[in-house]
């Protein structure tokens, strides 16, 4: 098996007392969706935060295409590679569709500081971020402004911009929240079809999403991971059904 | 240098903290509870000040001007909530400070259309006049000494107040979830003109007792305003601790700064030199206090992070 | 920008150009002087506008940057004119009245302090942001106050107006070239790093900082540098506006100053272009208009402007787009 391209080991957060993250280790490989699932409030979102630097660990290491990076900046891991979407769709509500994805590609060349003139008429990078437009099926949206966008192309914004950073590792929060039967099967081929360019670690409430798309799941129940494993043994074992699907039947 | 000399400048120094404190436990209230920036803080210290002066001299009474300083004050701040303040709790802060510097302008050109723009003088009470000899021999001002006195009080009232009372709770279950407290049946609309005028009432109350010390005049609100803000900053927004450890700190700095700079730049300069460049120096001493709080505690002493 | 926008704008700066040369020419040369006064002042808010309309950097301290490039101005003409050098050691250096090199040392300055101020200011947002920048301003105000080798709180005269090859500075419908010139220069300026990239990263970080770090962009560091652009060009105003006066005082540090400066943009229109063109026009007119009628102006310019917050949101050039489309 390959090595993997983003390695969490032994990763702890704590808020006062509150242990938010309790020595979670897991990996990425190529080619995967690694799919993290959890009741409410286990610590899904937090863990995202920690790997892509807007919190800090208290202790743990985060290893990404072979290098430690828990010590750099957000914006340093961006531009590394590491993408990212968020579970609340965080766009930039006056700037067009277009402009939305184009920071993403502005952002990870590292090209923000060219003061006269700007990259929207540079081939390359028009055409990246007009690629990623078009494969979110928001071409005929390209030049809205976000505002204006509805709740389910809002998401797939989202997904577009965390592409046009041609990231090595993709995590995505939640995509499917709220975006309705169509919306999911949308984002689900979608998703598919990423999986070649970059491996994704996807959280993720549709269970039938999960199922459908993860190779491997791993199992977050209050910080802590319980179990991690293919689709058919997370489906078979006894704890992860009492501690997480058992509810989710209800 | 004797130590008289030092336990005066220090007294002067709570005397100014305990000022300070005053502006800047409204300010934080205000800001905690309604989320508000007021520049126009300053303009209700000085209708404290006008309206004390202004009765004082009318009626021959320090007590009464007093009084009006604060009542006057809290009764400007209700309208000001009432009829302008109320609006822009859910503007963004650069629609505050515009609005809130817009009052300045009206209520300092409108004072100055009332008063004059000469400054009126204000005299101690007769009981508070002359000194007193302070344990060690320290000599010091019957009325600074009052100041000093009451401004402790009205803090220890305050505390008091925020701590124990109906309304203490109300506001500090505003400082926590606005949502909240409509939740609990409190009338947001009273508790914020309420709070808004005991903030008010403070600022008033301090330009009253300050206006014996100083002239009473137009604009002489703003320097203790500008204050008032390092105070919060180096205290940390919204927290009326903080406010008090931040005026006092400040109080202490500028004073005993403005005493001994010169002093120990005496030590190896000629003394105008010496006057100049540690007079200079002083006046900058609590906003490097101010940076120095940022760059090791941005949310300031009391502040929580994410305030 | 919409083309409507543009031919405001154009019409803005025709105005400002023709009728005080007009007016000139008829034997009221007053009007020159004021329309000075505003070229020179928008220069300043438009400093301002880079930071406040595109960064959504509410800076209540701008006077630093405008009262230290005026300061820049009269140090640098003072010592030229008693030729006595302002530093002597490790190098000698001597004050000059040559307009080029007083900017250059007025924009340098500026930039330098806003980065300092920006350093400590821009580790905080939102009101915090507000009251530091407002702090720290007053603390040069204070200093230039209780310093008393530049004239402490008397301010510090230009005894003769700067030169510029070339040019007769003390004709003034030749200053008043300059001053629209140098405005001209700020606005192309700012419009051109608007429709940059940096521009755009900026504007993005005004609507949501927290996505731009996850895009690769390190948020403090765009803003620190938007502060020192932004700070860079009021202080370019400062100079001029020294040069304008013959005269730099503490008052141009003062806090009031700072608040001007901001109703310029608010009253023109945040992030608009010529906002802050049409804000100090307004404002400069307003103060003559009811300075005529009153004493007491300042109090209904002060209930006007609350007004304009309450009920004329997105200011005069917002306001007159919105009308021309409805």
């Amino acid at each position: 098996m390959a090595e993997p391209i983003l390695r969490i080991y032994n990763l702890t957060k704590s808020f006062g007392a509150l242990l938010a993250t309790d020595g979670v280790s897991l990996d990425l490989k190529p080619g995967e969706i690694h799919a993290l699932i959890g009741p409410n409030g286990a610590g899904k979102s937090t863990l995202v935060k920690l790997i892509v630097g807007e919190l800090r660990q208290n202790s743990g290491s985060i290893e990404f295409r072979g290098v430690r990076v828990d010590g750099l900046g957000a914006a340093e891991r961006a531009r590394r590679g590491l993408a990212r979407s968020f579970q609340v769709s965080s766009i930039f509500p006056e700037l067009t569709v277009f402009e939305n994805v184009f920071l993403a590609v502005q952002g990870t060349r590292g090209r923000t500081y060219r003061f006269f003139g700007n990259d929207i008429s540079n081939a390359e990078f028009s055409h990246l971020a007009s690629t990623q437009v078009e494969r979110a099926k928001l071409g005929a949206r390209s030049a809205a402004v976000a505002s204006e966008l509805s709740h389910g192309e809002r998401r797939r914004l989202e997904v577009a911009m965390a592409l046009a950073m041609r990231p090595k590792a993709l995590l995505l929060d939640e995509p499917m929240a709220g975006v309705g039967a169509e919306g999911t099967r949308e984002l689900t081929n979608l998703l598919k079809e990423i999986r070649a360019e970059s491996p994704i670690l996807l959280i993720e409430h549709d269970m039938d999403a999960v199922f459908a798309l993860a190779d491997r799941i791993s199992v977050l129940v209050n910080g802590r991971l319980v179990s991690t494993g293919s689709v058919s043994e997370i489906r078979n074992n006894e704890d992860v059904r009492k501690a997480y699907l058992g509810y989710e039947d209800d | 240098m004797s130590i008289v000399l030092i336990a005066e400048q220090i007294l002067n120094g709570l005397q100014l903290g305990v000022m300070l404190f005053l502006m800047a436990a409204g300010l934080t209230l205000i800001f905690g509870v309604m989320g508000l920036i007021n520049l126009a803080h300053g303009s209700l210290y000085m209708i404290g000040a006008f309206a004390c002066a202004g009765i004082a001299s009318a009626t021959g009474s320090f007590w009464l001007g007093l009084l009006a300083g604060l009542s006057a004050a809290a009764a400007a701040g209700a309208i000001v909530e009432l009829a302008v303040i109320r609006r822009l709790y859910n503007r963004d802060h650069l629609d505050q400070v515009l609005a809130t510097f817009a009052l300045i302008l009206v209520f300092s050109e409108g004072t100055r259309w009332v008063f004059g723009s000469f400054p009126l003088y204000l005299t101690p009470p007769e009981v508070l006049e002359g000194t007193v000899t302070l344990p060690g021999g320290i000599i010091y001002s019957r009325f600074r000494l009052a100041i000093i006195v009451a401004g402790l009080a009205v803090a220890g009232g305050l505390f008091l107040l925020i701590g124990k009372t109906l309304l203490g709770v109300r506001i500090r279950a505003g400082e926590c979830d606005r949502e909240m407290i409509a939740a609990l049946g409190v009338n947001i609309g009273i508790l914020y003109t309420l709070v808004f005028a005991l903030g008010a009432g403070l600022a008033g109350l301090a330009g009253a007792m300050v206006g014996s010390i100083q002239s009473v005049q137009v604009g002489m609100g703003e320097p203790v305003l500008i204050l008032a803000f390092v105070v919060i900053v180096i205290g940390g927004i919204g927290s009326v601790a903080g406010a008090f450890v931040g005026s006092i700190l400040v109080g202490m700095a500028d004073t005993l700064g403005r005493f001994l700079f010169p002093v120990f730049f005496g030590t190896f300069m000629d003394p105008s030199s010496a006057m100049s460049v540690g007079s200079a120096l002083a006046s900058m001493l609590i906003y490097l206090l101010m940076a120095a709080v940022l760059v090791f505690r941005p949310q300031g002493l009391f502040g929580h992070v994410g305030a | 920008m919409s083309a409507r926008e543009r031919g405001l704008n154009i019409g803005l700066a025709s105005l400002l150009l023709v009728v005080p040369l007009a007016a000139a020419y008829f034997g009221e040369p007053y009007y020159l002087t004021l329309a000075t006064r505003i070229a020179i002042l928008s220069i300043a808010a438009v400093g301002l506008n880079f930071a406040l309309g595109l960064g959504g950097l509410v800076s209540f301290g701008h006077a630093a940057y405008f009262g230290l490039g005026g300061y820049a101005a009269g140090i640098l003409a003072n010592h030229a004119l008693n030729g006595q050098a302002i530093l002597a050691w490790p190098m000698e250096i001597g004050g000059t009245t040559f307009m080029p090199a007083i900017w250059l040392v007025a924009v340098l300055v500026a930039a330098l302090t806003a980065f300092l101020i920006g350093m400590l200011s821009l580790r905080t947002t939102g009101v915090y942001f507000i009251m530091i920048t407002l702090a720290f301003a007053q603390m040069l105000y204070y200093f230039a106050v209780s310093w008393p080798a530049y004239g402490g709180e008397d301010g510090l005269p230009v005894y003769v107006r700067n030169s510029f090859p070339g040019l007769n500075t003390f004709d003034p419908v030749q200053f008043f070239l300059i001053s629209f010139a140098a405005l001209m220069v700020s606005l192309a300026i700012f419009s051109v790093l608007r429709n940059s990239n940096f521009g755009l990263a900026l504007r993005a970080s005004r609507q949501n900082a927290g996505r731009l770090e996850s895009l690769g962009i390190e948020v403090f560091r765009l803003r620190l540098t938007a502060f020192v652009v932004s700070g860079a060009i009021t202080g370019l105003a400062g100079a001029l506006y020294a040069d304008l006066n013959r005269f730099v005082s503490p008052q141009m540090l003062s806090w009031h100053m700072s608040g001007e400066i901001m109703v310029f943009v608010i009253l023109g229109g945040v992030g608009r272009l010529f906002g802050p063109v049409a804000g100090a026009a307004l404002y400069i007119f307003l103060e003559q208009s009811l300075g005529e009628v009153s004493d007491y102006w300042q109090v209904f310019l002060g209930l006007l402007l609350l007004c304009v917050v309450l009920f004329a949101r997105g200011g005069l050039i917002g306001t007159v787009l919105d009308r021309r489309n409805g």
